[in-house]
């Protein structure tokens, strides 16, 4: 299967689930909304009645930023230390949506269901959950090691330089090289999952292990349409930052229509991941085909992989 | 501060003496003659602008390879005091490079504006031979001293006593050689790799301070040893250098450029020639790319990396602005160049450094206008050739006067230039002038009670050097400046400049200008002086807060019930009036002082059908409370309405209004929220 073709199947798939699409962000926003609104409470603590506020209408005024951060440094660091919990949070929960996700994708030709979707979710959240362990220490073997070389790379290639125009070129060099291994281990962690519900697989370290085999037997297709897939990602980002540029947040009116134009972005950034997760699904069910032959009342699949084409 | 004091009684003496005195004061003439004509053919200055009393004629060769300096030196030093001066001294700067038991090293951990000594940077410098004109040998009785600790390890200043004391106006010449090892760079001076910066380089003698001179009572030397954070205190005097380096190397120097001789052996001498210059720095690379301009009289020359020449134009462009300005607000720039050194990549701990008509800057490749460091440090480090150059302040004692009047020009050029809201920043959506990062580098301080600004450089022992001596500076002459008004500030400046430039002023020299030109234009209205100012913000460590505390608005209702009138009792009013509209508000808005410095200010009252009340507040009180029964209610008031007080540490609490802004809060809460789901989801990709 050609790239193109997994590309707009992603696309066709993920288009055809509002509902679920709609279901993400909801839960994406019923996190965010709390940290905002104790964020909120820090600036009218902060500001009061000052008028100091209303040159942040016209932008991110230095001075009035300055002197808030001044006086209320340890509020705003009590709220932005929440964050990194609700990333945490935020984290498991797709752990447990991905289930959901999956589930519904992998039935096509199903009418999407709240009952099915959340089925998914409860039934994979387990396998997901331990996945998301195995590739958490595979991730922090990865950062090491990687870190590791790139230090000594740096002290081949930069530390006794002279010429800086190498020297940047070498530094995005290796930025690029870290990010790299870590989208491709994000990636197998994507098929990884694919693999667990297209194959009803039980034990998590095979599913990752057939998946890094899956990806690098179909390195190029597998690196390619995910490249593809970061492009819209990309593209979305282009279009709110023009969007963003050009509306500003000026008046009480641009204000709501940028909030609009925010949402609307959230909700898109929740279509790209089930577009991303179908893409991927598209893409290893044409590679990978398998068979079903559901065992009724067993309520799991077995099955039963077919020779490559 | 330990000091050596070498004063003694003269008029009996002076007779003796007289005939030496003549011959040495004619030496020098014939030397300063010959050096001068010998070099150039020319003098710059048709008459001295300094007092001319440490001239230097130095050859030096640069060992490329092994990294040395060989030099002989001939330092011609008057005595202008009604000393006899007894002992000389000197500073050897490099030695503060030599091991990690120096002074500087001690001070600054190895670290310097976050660049670190590198493994075996080492430098020092040993003063191999000094002798007398007439052939008396020194050597032997070198002393190192340490005046500023108690720190015996520290070898960067020198002792030597003479056998016959240098008489009143008598003049001393003594030859010296001298090898020095250059640190690699890390801290302002020294190598990386072929790219030389020699700053603090040869022995430089001290300066002698007579009674009555700056803070001394009796004579004394001023000498101080090289710290972490200060380094500059010099006499004004000529110099002649040869400088003998690699032939393909291009170098760069302090004072004119006045001959150039290929030795024939791979390596050639380039001369320079500097008058009325209190130091003298060069620099030499293979891989410069020298470029120049012209400003009215000054030669721009620019010595740039080659793959940074696109950014050379900026340099060009901020030194122009400098110049413009520091001719129209302050005094002429004097000397016919200035040369603006690029170090090379690596080298970074040499940028941003000042030396006479010689300047460090830095830039980046890859580095757009939208981040203007390239122009900041190029104005600032220019500035320096008024304030540390032409005006020898003692940095050591007194920082303020140099790198703190220095940044506040350097607020003033850059916002003039590049926008108030600009200067320093200017990325879409976040922008910052360079008088805003200035003033938040003192109002963001954790501790600004930490010292007062008036401290000794070197005895900022908890930090805070940098925030309380640049930027607290800064931020207290801009505040200076708009109480007082930029007229008068700039006549302040320009009679302080012409008073003080090519001498040695103290703190007290720059407050009796403002005592005696605030007065002219302002009468008594800021009392008899300004020294409680300068007690309160150059000598003292207290904070500035006004705040708007209150605004109220009450209706005057009309009376109503029964009252007494000629015995009877009387109905008025009526309940049901309570219902229509007051005609009348007693307002009242409260100002506070919650921070210990007093100055004057007014409090702007604003009422909603537009009109305005300005209330002048003399500051000394801790709060004042303005009332008013008007028909009309106070919509917003705001304390320091011109933001005259930028010392002022919060400008957010300032004013108050009756109306809520809450269109910046949501403004601001729906990008929060909008950047934290967008960084939900990216942490969701893991999960």
């Amino acid at each position: 299967m050609s790239i193109l073709k997994a590309f707009s199947s992603g696309i066709r798939r993920a288009t055809s689930e509002p509902r679920m699409v709609l279901a993400l962000y909801v839960i994406n926003l019923l996190i965010a909304l709390p940290l905002a609104m104790a964020f909120r409470a820090v600036l009218v603590a902060g500001f009061g009645a000052s008028m100091a506020p209303l040159e942040l209408m016209r932008g991110l005024d230095f001075t009035v930023l300055a002197d808030f951060m001044n006086v209320h440094a340890e509020e705003v660091s009590a709220v932005l230390r929440q964050v990194s919990w609700a990333i945490a949070l935020f984290m498991l929960i797709n752990s447990f949506l991905a289930g959901g996700i999956l589930t519904v994708l992998r039935n096509e030709h199903d009418k999407y269901s709240i009952s099915e979707f959340f089925a998914g979710c409860g039934k994979y959240f387990g396998r997901f959950l331990r996945l998301f362990f195995v590739f958490a220490i595979v991730l922090v073997v990865l950062v090491v090691i990687m870190t590791f070389i790139l230090a000594i790379l740096s002290k081949v290639l930069i530390e006794d330089s002279t010429s800086e125009v190498t020297v940047i070129v070498l530094t995005i060099a290796q930025i690029k090289l870290f990010f790299f291994p870590v989208m491709l281990l994000l990636m197998i962690a994507d098929y990884s999952k694919i693999s667990i519900v297209v194959n009803d697989e039980r034990k998590v370290l095979k599913a990752a292990w057939l998946s890094t085999k899956f990806v690098f037997s179909h390195f190029f297709r597998t690196i390619g349409l995910e490249l593809l897939m970061l492009l819209v990602l990309i593209l979305l980002f282009a279009i709110y930052a023009l969007l963003d540029l050009a509306i500003g947040m000026t008046t009480d009116l641009t204000i709501i229509v940028m909030l609009i134009i925010q949402q609307l972005f959230m909700v898109s950034r929740a279509w790209s991941k089930v577009f991303f997760f179908a893409g991927e699904m598209s893409l290893y069910q044409n590679l990978q085909p398998v068979v079903f032959s559901t065992v009724e009342g067993a309520g799991a699949s077995s099955v039963t992989e077919l020779p490559k084409p | 501060m330990e000091v050596n004091l070498i004063q003694q009684p003269i008029p009996e003496l002076r007779k003796p003496f007289m005939k030496s005195r003549v011959r040495v004061t004619i030496s020098l003439i014939v030397f300063v003659l010959a050096a001068t004509l010998c070099a150039s053919g020319q003098t710059i200055f048709k008459d001295p602008l300094s007092p001319r009393i440490a001239s230097y004629k130095i050859s030096v060769a640069l060992d490329a390879a092994q990294k040395m300096l060989n030099g002989k030196e001939t330092l011609t030093w008057r005595n202008t005091s009604t000393d006899r001066v007894g002992e000389l001294q000197f500073h050897l700067y490099f030695n503060a490079f030599k091991n990690s038991e120096s002074t500087f090293m001690k001070e600054s951990g190895g670290v310097n504006r976050g660049f670190e000594l590198a493994e075996g940077g080492w430098g020092w410098v040993d003063v191999t031979s000094m002798k007398t004109a007439d052939g008396e040998d020194l050597t032997g009785l070198i002393q190192f001293i340490h005046p500023d600790d108690d720190n015996d390890k520290d070898q960067t200043v020198i002792r030597v006593p003479l056998s016959k004391p240098v008489l009143p106006g008598q003049t001393i010449q003594l030859d010296l050689t001298f090898t020095a090892k250059l640190p690699r760079i890390f801290a302002r001076t020294g190598y990386y790799q072929n790219f030389f910066m020699l700053g603090q380089w040869f022995p430089k003698i001290g300066v002698y301070e007579a009674a009555g001179q700056r803070y001394a009572t009796v004579g004394q030397w001023n000498c101080h040893q090289f710290h972490s954070n200060t380094e500059f205190y010099a006499d004004y005097g000529v110099y002649d250098v040869d400088m003998t380096v690699p032939k393909e190397y291009v170098v760069g120097a302090t004072g004119l450029l006045s001959g150039v001789k290929d030795n024939g052996d791979g390596t050639k001498t380039v001369t320079h020639h500097a008058e009325d210059v209190h130091d003298f720095a060069w620099t030499a690379s293979p891989s410069y790319v020298d470029l120049s301009d012209q400003w009215k009289h000054v030669k721009i020359r620019v010595l740039m990396q080659p793959q940074r020449v696109h950014q050379a134009v900026r340099y060009f462009e901020s030194v122009k602005v400098a110049l413009e300005y520091f001719e129209k607000h302050v005094g002429k720039y004097p000397y016919p160049n200035v040369t603006v050194v690029d170090p090379a990549y690596g080298a970074s701990g040499a940028g941003g450094m000042e030396y006479p008509t010689l300047i460090t800057a830095g830039s980046m490749w890859g580095i757009g206008k939208y981040a203007k460091f390239a122009e900041l440090v190029t104005v600032h480090e220019f500035g320096h050739q008024y304030w540390y150059g032409l005006v020898g302040s003692n940095e050591f004692e007194e920082a303020w006067m140099d790198e703190g009047i220095n940044q506040y020009y350097e607020t003033r050029i850059m916002d003039h230039a590049y926008g108030t809201k600009t200067a320093t920043i200017e990325f879409p959506g976040f922008t910052a002038g360079d008088l805003e990062t200035t003033r938040m580098g003192y109002t963001g301080m954790r501790n600004p009670k930490i010292a007062p600004t008036a401290t000794l450089g070197w005895q900022f022992k908890q930090g805070g050097y940098g925030n309380l001596t640049y930027q607290k500076t800064a931020v207290f002459m801009t505040t200076l400046e708009r109480l007082i008004g930029q007229t008068v500030m700039d006549t302040l400046m320009k009679t302080y400049f012409e008073r003080w430039k090519f001498k040695h002023p103290s703190g007290k020299d720059f407050i009796a200008v403002v005592n005696e030109i605030v007065p002219k234009y302002h009468g008594n209205k800021f009392g008899q002086d300004l020294n409680w100012y300068f007690d309160q913000v150059l000598y003292g460590t207290d904070v500035c807060d006004y705040e708007l505390s209150l605004i109220e608005n009450k209706e005057v209702r009309t009376p109503q019930g029964l009252f007494d009138n000629n015995g009877k009792k009387v109905s008025f009013g009526s309940m049901k009036d309570s219902s229509k509209p007051a005609m009348l508000y007693e307002s009242r808005v409260v100002a506070r002082r919650t921070g210990e410095i007093k100055l004057p200010t007014s409090v702007l009252v604003h009422f909603d059908n537009g009109k305005e009340a300005r209330e002048p507040w003399d500051g000394q009180s801790r709060w004042v409370e303005f009332k008013y029964t008007r028909p009309e209610k106070i919509v917003w008031a705001t304390v320091d309405p011109d933001t005259t007080l930028v010392i002022d540490k919060n400008w957010n609490n300032n004013n108050k209004t009756t109306e809520s802004a809450s269109a910046p809060i949501w403004k601001y809460t729906i990008k929060f929220l909008f950047w934290f789901q967008n960084v939900l989801q990216l942490g969701g990709m893991v999960g």
